[in-house]
């Protein structure tokens, strides 16, 4: 047999790599003394119970017999013994409360005890009695020792048999006083399968107890010898007895307190669950409270609030509740609310036999989407189950062609580029549903709240090797579908195109949270923003890497359909875009057309109006035209304008109209924004009324850089802004490597 | 022999990744191995390869199928609707299994008189403890190690593209068993104290409002800027995120307060990661303070908190935890191992000791 089995670095080796509670050593342990404890003569039990013993465990292991021999002898000083360093270190931090000491000689601890334990251990010795004597040195009372017995076929770790021969009757001044032979392969559980003895030694003249070792060896014949025997046995009898009333009696009030106790804990349990629910409710109340409080401080705070609660006096001094003229009113809103009303509705609603809601419009407006039916009607699409790549993009807008807004020409862009676009539009009522119009294309359009409610349907529902979610702005309800779109792999990008808070700061945006865009900034793979200004926003809001992909143009906007005659001025300036009056300065425009009445300012656009700010007759309000015949308009200015408000909410844009004058070839006058990167040069920024209408001057006579102008925004289209997102996702920049690395197989199994 | 296990789910969860593992392996050992569910929850794909060796049908069914298969043993996995079955008519051996960390769901335990059970199984000595104030005295219960899946015993590689700042991540199902609350409050305090470190949750909850309450008390807590979600993460994936959390140099906390043996925490020392666990239930079972993982008193936030940061602050001690997890806990849970001694078992409880004679110890040639 090797030396390396039984050596103090293979038992080492043996705690470290677990094998030793892999094949259930500890259980074993605990096993063994359990089984000791119950077959020691209960004289002796009580014995050594009634002198509150110190004990030693020799042989301890991870120590785990200690506490059941201390709860077992009725003693506080147990002190486990292993000559293996680690597993006294282990026992030392398993069972925190008991000493442990490293030892391989019994001297070394240099203390006698009164019980020495030593479980399954001698046989692992070559010569297990010479081990036997010096333990039994520092028995001052006791030595029990507890080995496999007749263990003929002997496992590789044991080096010695014992046999009805190997227990001698004295062990230095130790007399054997009982032996017990026990088979332990029926027990359930078992730990051995086989034999084992537990032999106890006492030592003489140290008030131990006196007894004669037990009829299993052959008794010496002397009469004195079997007359001292029997006197011994009565009065073990006599012991056991006495012991067993005590034992009877400890275990009436052991089941008593037990009862107490299983009370206790169904008690303790009840209260732990109440309190849990009562957590659980109060949490829910909170954040409920929470989140209305949030929407009650923006709807209060908002402009339509205002104006609607002002609406509102007015109404009820025209028209008051109970009257005819109400009834009329009411009946007129809900009617352009709802087409499908009749004459007889009308009638009805006049003499008030209806109330509000109980007039029903004729058609099905209200019905909801079945996301799930789009989604799985979509994925079948060809070119949607061969598609290597995929978007989704949370918009602002529904998608609308003639407006230019960035995540429509992103989708359009993309999907002219084959790779299949789920638009998820924002909608003010679930009764508007967009139809489908875009399926030709690779466009599927589905309502942002409906993807909001099961975000699994979408995130769950397409395998193309690259799946890419566009957030175009910050939305708290996208907390889920940032989640889920994670689970499932999608490389998720904020995409930043306005100073979300300002909006908020001017009554807009109401739904806007500082925390929930910090978590998207956080959480999302990339984040772009579409000019320094907001990307300094975003580094100031925590966004660690955020890099610049601005807005960009269609070329197609400089195609000219035929030439708009207008009326020119001296100079003639022109605008077009959304006039939201967030951003649009109105003053600005008037004051100028004031101060240069021989000037000419047309303005073409949408979303607003001068909101009592006097127009001169200079400013033509031209209204909404269609993108193809802006050329045609512009081809008669001498320059072109942004005119917003210089403060926070305008400085974060980046508007696509500068870059579309400049594909025109116009000169650029800009207010409140910065020039687009590296058309600096190229588009004049003014501060205040005077310095306006100087730069427009100026600006008006550099018609010869046209073709620089047309330059640059050649290389700023819509084309080259994809081309930078996807070249930003195959390159895996910003933490998108990582969400590629994460998912780079294909995945099963959700946990 | 033959060997049927019965489990009420066939979903995408962690007693299927079992199931998987030791249908993979019992065949190695002899032991022809099938699997029955009662209800059919879109998990069939953790079983891909194998599906020939699964069955789902009502209890009843089960019946006909365990009276015609000649089925040796049938392994109940927390799954009593099937067990008054086991009442009137004749059946192969029976054995409970019990892995359920929710009590309630355990109760039925009290309720075995009649049932001839041959042995309750259980995957940690903690567990063993609770089915044993559930059955009392007398039932044999036998401590039974969860197999790890392949993919967590193979050799963790340097991940690819590790995240910049270190990661302290959480696993697990958002229930107030496993304590995610917790979880929050000791990022919050983190957070709050560092600003250098990410906070990944993997995990869902079937709550319909979930999201909304981690949302809600992520806020609260302060840790939204540094949160990152995974929303029902596919478990093939966990590897993976270990590995990334590993590589950045962060670590894995549990705050759970009930488990039947402790799969995620075990699934993340198998990939050498630092863990920081309560000192609870199971984890002590295999879990060793300062030696594998570090322990905190459960509820503690600023004792977690400390250790966490002493971890990430220490390179060198974080790795020397996380290789020691790893040697530990494939050793003992490693598919192969944890396999062949449920196969021991197995083969043990098959033959009534009365046909025997001797029932073979599950741990011979490990006395000392």
């Amino acid at each position: 047999m090797s030396e390396w089995v039984n050596s103090e670095a293979y038992w080492s080796a043996r705690f470290a790599n677990g094998d030793w509670e892999a094949k259930l050593g500890r259980e074993q342990t605990r096993f063994f003394a359990r089984l000791a404890i119950e077959h020691i003569h209960p004289a002796i039990l009580d014995d050594i119970h009634s002198c509150r013993p110190s004990v030693c465990d020799w042989g301890c292991a991870l120590g785990d017999a200690v506490p059941i021999l201390a709860e077992a002898f009725g003693s506080r000083d147990v002190l486990g013994v292993d000559f293996v360093e680690s597993a006294v270190a282990r026992a030392t931090e398993l069972h925190p409360g008991y000493s442990f000491r490293c030892a391989s000689e019994p001297a070394q601890l240099g203390r006698e005890f009164d019980v020495v334990f030593t479980s399954n251990t001698l046989e692992h010795l070559e010569r297990p009695l010479d081990s036997m004597a010096r333990l039994a040195v520092i028995a001052r009372r006791y030595l029990i020792v507890l080995v496999p017995f007749l263990e003929h076929e002997r496992i590789e770790e044991h080096l010695s048999t014992f046999d009805d021969a190997a227990f001698p009757l004295r062990v230095g001044s130790h007399q054997l006083v009982a032996a017990t032979d026990l088979d332990t392969t029926h027990l359930q559980p078992t730990f051995w399968s086989g034999r084992q003895m537990l032999a106890v030694y006492a030592r003489e003249g140290a008030g131990a107890l006196d007894l004669a070792r037990l009829s299993w060896l052959a008794p010496p014949s002397s009469e004195g010898y079997r007359q001292a025997v029997s006197g011994l046995k009565a009065r073990v009898r006599e012991l056991a007895d006495r012991g067993i009333q005590q034992s009877a009696r400890a275990e009436a009030e052991a089941a008593q307190l037990r009862a107490e106790l299983d009370r206790a804990v169904a008690k303790a349990a009840e209260l732990k669950r109440e309190l849990g629910l009562a957590e659980a409710e109060l949490d829910r109340v909170q954040q409920l409270a929470g989140q209305h409080q949030r929407v009650v401080d923006a709807i209060h705070s908002s402009v339509a609030w205002r104006a609607v609660t002002r609406y509102r006096a007015l109404r009820d001094r025209v028209a008051a509740p109970g009257t005819l003229r109400r009834r009329g009113y009411d009946f007129a809103r809900r009617a352009l609310q709802s087409p499908g009303y009749t004459v007889e509705d009308l009638a009805a609603a006049l003499r008030g036999s209806r109330g509000p809601g109980q007039v029903q419009p004729a058609d099905g407006q209200g019905q909801r989407l079945d996301i799930a039916l789009e989604l799985a009607r979509f994925r079948r699409r060809s070119a949607v189950r061969h598609a290597g790549t995929l978007a989704a993009i949370f918009a602002t807008t529904r998608l609308l062609d003639d407006e230019g807004q960035r995540p429509t020409r992103i989708a359009f862009e993309l999907a002219r580029r084959g790779i299949p676009v789920v638009f998820v539009y924002w909608r003010w009522s679930t009764a508007e549903v967009v139809p489908q119009d875009r399926l030709h294309e690779g466009i599927l359009q589905l309502p942002i709240d409906a993807v909001v409610a099961d975000p699994d349907a979408l995130f769950g529902a397409f395998e193309a090797k690259e799946r890419v979610v566009l957030f175009e702005f910050p939305h708290p309800s996208f907390f889920e579908p940032l989640a889920a779109a994670h689970a499932a792999g999608w490389v998720a990008i904020y995409d930043v195109l306005d100073d979300w808070e300002e909006f908020h700061r001017v009554g807009q945006a109401i739904w806007w949270d500082e925390a929930a865009e910090r978590h998207l900034i956080a959480s999302a793979d990339a984040v772009f923003a579409v000019n320094p200004l907001l990307a300094e926003r975003i580094r100031s809001l925590g966004g660690s890497s955020v890099e610049i992909n601005a807005n960009g143009l269609r070329p197609e906007i400089a195609q000219l359909d035929r030439p708009r005659q207008v009326e020119r001025g001296e100079v003639t300036v022109g605008y077009f875009g959304y006039l939201a009056g967030a951003w649009f300065d109105w003053t600005l425009i008037a004051a100028a057309a004031r101060a240069r009445p021989e000037w000419r300012f047309y303005l073409i656009g949408y979303g607003g109006s001068p909101e009592g700010v006097d127009l001169p007759c200079n400013v033509v309000l031209l209204g909404k035209k269609p993108f193809t015949e802006l050329a045609s308009y512009a081809a008669s200015w001498d320059v072109a304008v942004v005119p917003f408000k210089p403060d926070r909410l305008a400085a974060g844009a980046d508007p696509i109209k500068t870059y579309e004058y400049l594909a025109l070839g116009l000169p650029v006058v800009v207010t409140g924004v910065p020039p687009p990167t590296g058309a600096e040069g190229l588009v004049r920024r003014a501060e205040g009324l005077d310095d306006f209408i100087t730069q427009l001057a100026a600006a008006a006579g550099e018609r010869d850089q046209a073709a620089a102008r047309r330059a640059y925004a050649a290389g700023n289209t819509w084309e080259a802004r994809v081309d930078r997102l996807l070249d930003a996702i195959r390159r895996g920049e910003q933490r998108i490597g990582t969400k590629r690395a994460l998912f780079a197989s294909t995945a099963a199994g959700a946990r | 022999m033959k060997v049927l296990f019965v489990y009420k789910y066939l979903t995408l969860g962690g007693c299927e990744t079992v199931l998987r593992a030791r249908l993979d392996g019992l065949a190695a050992h002899g032991i022809d191995a099938r699997a029955w569910f009662l209800h059919d929850g879109g998990g069939r794909s953790v079983f891909r390869g194998l599906e020939n060796r699964i069955d789902v049908g009502s209890a009843p069914a089960a019946l006909v199928e365990i009276e015609r298969g000649g089925y040796d043993i049938v392994s109940t996995l927390d799954t009593e609707e099937v067990l008054p079955l086991f009442r009137s008519r004749y059946t192969p051996r029976l054995i409970v299994e019990v892995h359920s960390p929710y009590l309630e769901n355990i109760e039925y335990l009290r309720r075995m008189r009649g049932l001839a059970v041959a042995e309750y199984l259980v995957p940690s000595a903690y567990q063993g403890r609770i089915v044993r104030e559930r059955v009392g005295e007398g039932p044999p219960i036998r401590v039974c190690p969860n197999p790890l899946r392949e993919e967590f015993a193979e050799p963790p590689a340097e991940f690819p593209a590790a995240p910049r700042r270190p990661v302290v991540a959480w696993v697990g199902r958002l229930d107030d068993l496993k304590n995610w609350k917790e979880m929050l409050k000791i990022a919050g305090r983190l957070v709050a104290r560092r600003g250098d470190v990410d906070i990944w949750l993997a995990g869902r909850s079937p709550d319909h409002d979930s999201g909304e309450r981690l949302l809600d008390r992520a806020r609260r807590e302060g840790v939204l800027a540094h949160l990152r979600w995974f929303r029902g993460l596919p478990h093939d994936r966990v590897p993976a995120l270990l590995d990334a959390v590993r590589g950045s140099g962060g670590l894995i906390v549990s705050t759970s307060r009930g488990e039947s043996f402790g799969m995620t925490v075990a699934e993340a020392m198998s990939r050498a990661c630092a863990v920081v666990v309560p000192r609870y239930g199971p984890f002590p079972e295999f879990v060793e303070h300062d030696g594998s993982g570090v322990f905190y008193e459960p509820g503690e936030i600023d004792e977690a908190v400390r250790h966490i940061e002493m971890l990430l602050d220490d390179a060198g001690r974080r790795r020397r935890l996380g290789d020691r997890a790893r040697a530990g806990i494939i050793a003992r849970y490693g598919p192969r191992p944890a396999v062949a001694a449920l196969a021991e078992a197995l083969q043990a409880i098959a033959v009534p000791p009365a046909r025997l004679g001797a029932v073979p110890a599950v741990s011979a040639s490990g006395a000392r």
